[in-house]
């Protein structure tokens, strides 16, 4: 018996992007949900319960940050396995996220997609 | 004073007392004090019913030498500047200058002592001795040391002796006298007693030329009470001067029978006085023998002869025999006149009645000697005046200041002395409607012009039934004392800061021009009222007032001062103590310095600088965004080139591969060069990560290497490293440390042809870490070492070696470092190599200040 497939949830508004990493995770073996907003990424996250999320930062309606402060009220989302891959890095916003206890923050332009899925596997233990 | 009517003599004579600004006493014959004035309960603290009554002796700090003068104006009649020490209850010490005369009932008993202390306390010292050189200026003026050698000497002295300055200094005193031995005498009875009055003696010019002069000395001291010399005035009383001398003495004694004696006892002059207690006729009078008119001729011979031998006579006793046979007792007082070769050719006499038949005479005469000798003690300038505005009695004073001989003074209006006459009768007639007039100013002019500034105060004095009768005016001369508060004044209007000085308890005692602009209220007004009164919190101001005398002194305090039309003054108030001599407490002075400006200043760029904020704030946005939109396109390029690369949607070929690893190189230096520009931006604003924690920059360095091993295993190059033992962990940002070792190790490797040497070492000196990468590459050309830093900047070899650089690695390291409290420097010579060296403090990294009031975002 194969092991249940690890559920990974991607957030980000920008569409090419998130088309692509989703294409990677899933090609690596991945099941893969895809949130467009920190809104989507709330609902589905909290009816899911995906071994990872992943995040950005700059998005409409709920931003990743407020995403995760929201995330962090949940009972099951206290504890989910979150990590930051955007473009914007500006401390604030880095000392911020570090305090919802995310596990890294990632720039998305200084890695390749491969090192990402990774960097993925490394967390959750594959 | 002859006009003063008996009824008045106590009202009269507390007057006198009460007029005067030194403290005044009278004393009895027990010694104890009978009256005294304002000036002595301030200067003794204690009050006027503590003080009558009370001994004397126990007001100063020596009561023995006290005593000693006060045996002394008994014995010689009167004393003259004899220095003394006052000690005031709350225990600070007043020096003054004690003068003294006898007062006499009309038997010519002695009923007691007027006196008159002057403050002599250093600043007046030094301010009296000036005044008294510059007095005496006319008069050939000396200095002696203990030694009795000259010390200094004015032109009179030395065209009275013919010898020039230069010689002069360093001389002997005594060497200028027709008898040295009788200047020596005198000499030393000034380092005796303090001083010498009126001493005879004789100056022999070099030409031969004798000249008679009056020796006036008194010793000076320093502040320690140590005689460091003496002062002489040498008064020529020859020619002119004799008979000024001689006229002023005939006309001072007028009252009492005067007479003028030949050599030969022969009367060679009378007065109406001499004629009437005589009962003889001028005429057989003159030429007759001075003795035949006693009752006693030896007596009076011998008298007669005294005089001669001693130059005066005093208050010797004989009784005159008049016409009809009625006897008179009188006083004989006497002195001879020389002439200019030395020559006594008589002597001046005054006969003065002291028998019951002048009785009511006498009382007037009594209260006009007492009154007298309280004027004369003074050593201000002291005018009587008549309700009608005549000058009725003057002292020595008044002749000097004002150049007149007192027999002009007397009777003539006294408003033409001062130079503002019309300001001076104001002054008279405001004592006539309000009883005194206290330290009004005025200016004396003398016959010469010379102008003296006085400060004049005058009280009313009436009769028993309350008639005003006259008033009594001191004007003291204030020349020197304006001289330094004019100086002083200067000094404090130099000053455009509000500038207040206040005593003791508070009240205003002088202010600034500046202080009037910011208050908007008169000085006159502002001096003696309450300093607090000009504050919006008059607590707040008394409780810095209160401060001061407890620390001492005072630094910007802030109050805020309310003009009287209400427009309040930020000021920032600094003030200090300041004390006498003695350390006894004066008052404070302080500076207001107005604080408006600044603080407009301050708000002006506390706005500036938030405006400025909000500005990095929002261009830190507009890089963050811009990045990221920027970024973002590029960072699916990177996905899908990478996951094309990787063959995820199936094989690529060769061509496929090399096109694609062509399409990801370019993409990458693009996001290389927006993350860069960012970078910039952020070191630019200020607004650069800085997350500091403790850094290993031994692993940090070897960590980078490990990154780099491939590039440098494709250029063949040789790498050695030296890291010192101990290197401790300092605070960093880790991010920031990496990315300064990871320019300069890329760099090294970039700019160095295959098979270098690259030589990476960390060490450690007293203050820092030093982190060193040196390599054997191209090398910096020497003409553009100085542009390494710059932004944008890259040498044309490095550009030909490597045409993707970007030009702003090594600008956003030094910016870095720099901020961050760290050094970068380099050493290189082209074609053989560079060195960089990064200190970094080992206190650790720290935010510094970029802009005022601003602290480093991170």
């Amino acid at each position: 018996m194969n092991a249940p497939l690890k559920k990974i949830l991607i957030i980000d508004d920008d569409v090419s992007i998130l088309k692509g990493i989703s294409d990677k995770f899933t090609h690596e073996g991945f099941l893969v949900i895809n949130a467009k907003n920190g809104e989507e990424g709330l609902n589905v996250a909290i009816k899911e319960h995906p071994d990872l999320i992943i995040t950005d930062i700059l998005m409409p309606k709920i931003d990743g940050l407020f995403f995760l402060e929201t995330l962090r009220k949940d009972e099951w989302g206290k504890n989910a396995r979150v990590f930051i891959w955007s473009n914007s890095h500006n401390s604030e916003t880095i000392e911020q996220a570090k305090k919802f206890g995310v596990i890294d923050f990632l720039i998305k332009s200084d890695w390749e997609y491969r090192d990402i899925v990774n960097k993925a596997k490394e967390i959750i233990g594959i | 004073m002859e006009k003063i009517k008996a009824t008045g003599v106590e009202q009269y004579a507390h007057s006198i007392i009460e007029a005067s600004l030194d403290p005044f006493l009278t004393i009895n014959i027990e010694g104890k004090v009978m009256d005294v004035n304002e000036a002595t309960i301030k200067v003794t603290g204690a009050n006027r019913q503590e003080l009558i009554g009370a001994d004397f002796f126990d007001y100063f700090t020596e009561p023995q030498k006290a005593r000693e003068v006060y045996q002394r104006v008994f014995k010689e009649g009167s004393v003259t500047n004899y220095p003394l020490t006052i000690h005031h209850k709350s225990g600070s010490l007043i020096d003054v200058l004690f003068n003294a005369s006898v007062y006499k009932d009309e038997a010519g008993k002695v009923l007691g002592v007027s006196a008159v202390a002057r403050d002599v306390t250093e600043s007046k010292k030094v301010l009296f001795y000036a005044r008294s050189v510059i007095e005496a200026g006319l008069d050939p003026m000396i200095t002696i040391s203990p030694e009795g050698k000259v010390t200094d000497v004015n032109e009179a002295k030395i065209k009275i002796t013919g010898v020039s300055r230069e010689k002069l200094i360093g001389s002997d005193f005594i060497a200028y006298f027709t008898d040295p031995a009788k200047a020596l005498e005198g000499y030393q009875q000034v380092f005796k007693e303090g001083f010498i009055r009126e001493y005879p003696l004789v100056i022999r010019h070099i030409s031969g030329k004798l000249t008679d002069v009056l020796f006036n000395a008194s010793v000076y001291k320093d502040d320690k009470g140590n005689v460091f010399g003496m002062i002489a005035a040498l008064r020529d009383i020859t020619e002119s001067k004799q008979a000024l001398f001689y006229a002023r003495s005939v006309i001072e004694a007028g009252l009492d029978p005067m007479i003028t004696i030949s050599p030969e006892g022969k009367v060679t002059d009378v007065n109406e006085a001499k004629v009437r207690i005589t009962g003889v006729a001028r005429e057989k009078i003159i030429g007759s023998d001075f003795i035949s008119y006693f009752t006693d001729p030896d007596e009076a011979l011998q008298g007669y002869k005294q005089v001669f031998k001693e130059g005066f006579i005093r208050e010797y006793p004989l009784v005159i025999r008049n016409a009809s046979g009625n006897l008179t007792d009188v006083l004989f007082n006497a002195s001879v006149y020389k002439d200019d070769e030395g020559n006594v050719f008589g002597m001046i006499a005054a006969l003065r009645d002291v028998t019951a038949q002048k009785k009511i005479e006498e009382k007037l005469h009594e209260t006009s000697a007492y009154a007298q000798s309280l004027i004369e003690a003074s050593l201000d300038p002291l005018f009587i005046i008549s309700p009608e505005g005549k000058v009725t009695g003057v002292n020595h004073a008044t002749e000097e200041i004002t150049g007149v001989t007192r027999e002009w003074l007397i009777d003539s209006d006294f408003s033409k002395y001062f130079t503002d006459s019309h300001k001076a009768r104001d002054s008279y007639r405001q004592v006539l409607k309000e009883g005194e007039v206290r330290n009004y100013p005025l200016a004396v002019h003398d016959a010469s012009g010379k102008i003296t500034d006085v400060s004049f105060n005058a009280s009313a004095y009436k009769d028993a039934v309350g008639t005003v009768k006259g008033i009594f005016a001191t004007a003291r001369d204030v020349t020197e004392a304006k001289k330094l508060s004019l100086y002083a004044r200067s000094i404090i209007e130099a000053s455009r800061d509000p500038f207040i000085t206040n005593d003791t308890e508070g009240k205003i005692l002088d202010v600034n021009e500046a202080t009037i602009k910011i208050v908007g209220i008169p000085r006159e007004k502002i001096i003696g009222s309450d300093f607090a009164n000009y504050f919006t919190e008059a607590k707040k101001a008394r409780e810095a007032y209160e401060q001061v005398f407890k620390l001492g002194s005072i630094s910007d305090y802030p109050l805020t001062i309310k003009s009287q039309d209400g427009q309040l003054t930020d000021i920032l108030y600094n003030a200090s103590l300041y004390k006498d001599d003695k350390g006894t407490v004066l008052g404070v002075t302080g500076v207001a310095r107005d604080n408006t400006l600044a603080q407009q200043v301050t708000k002006k760029n506390e706005a500036i600088n938030k405006e400025l904020r909000s500005l990095d704030v929002a261009k830190d946005e507009f890089v963050s965004i811009a990045s990221h939109q920027l970024r973002s396109p590029l960072t699916a390029i990177k996905g899908y080139t990478g996951m094309l690369l990787d063959q995820d949607p199936g094989p690529i070929n060769d061509k496929q591969r090399e096109y694609l690893t062509e399409m990801k190189h370019a993409n990458d230096r693009m996001i290389e060069l927006i993350s860069a520009l960012l970078d910039v931006s952020r070191v630019d604003l200020g607004v650069f990560v800085f997350n500091p924690e403790p850094v290993d920059f031994v692993k940090a360095t070897k960590d980078i290497l490990v990154e780099i091993e491939e590039s440098i295993k494709k250029k063949k190059l040789d790498v050695k490293t030296t890291f010192e033992d101990g290197i401790p962990a300092v605070q960093a940002d880790p991010k920031i440390v990496r990315m300064v070792v990871q320019n300069l190790l890329t760099n090294a490797v970039k700019y160095t042809n295959d098979e270098g040497k690259i030589s990476v070492g960390v060490k450690k000196d007293n203050s820092s870490l030093i982190i060193s990468v040196a390599d054997t590459g191209y090398g910096i050309p020497e003409n553009v070492q100085s542009k390494i830093f710059t932004k944008m900047f890259r040498a044309d070899n490095a550009r030909a070696n490597d045409p993707d650089g970007t030009g702003l690695g090594l600008y956003i390291v030094k910016e870095t470092i720099e901020k961050t409290g760290g050094k970068i420097w380099f050493e290189s010579k082209e074609n053989q190599g560079t060195t960089f060296y990064v200190s970094i403090p080992l206190e650790g990294m720290k935010k510094k200040i970029v802009r005022e009031g601003e602290d480093l975002k991170a």
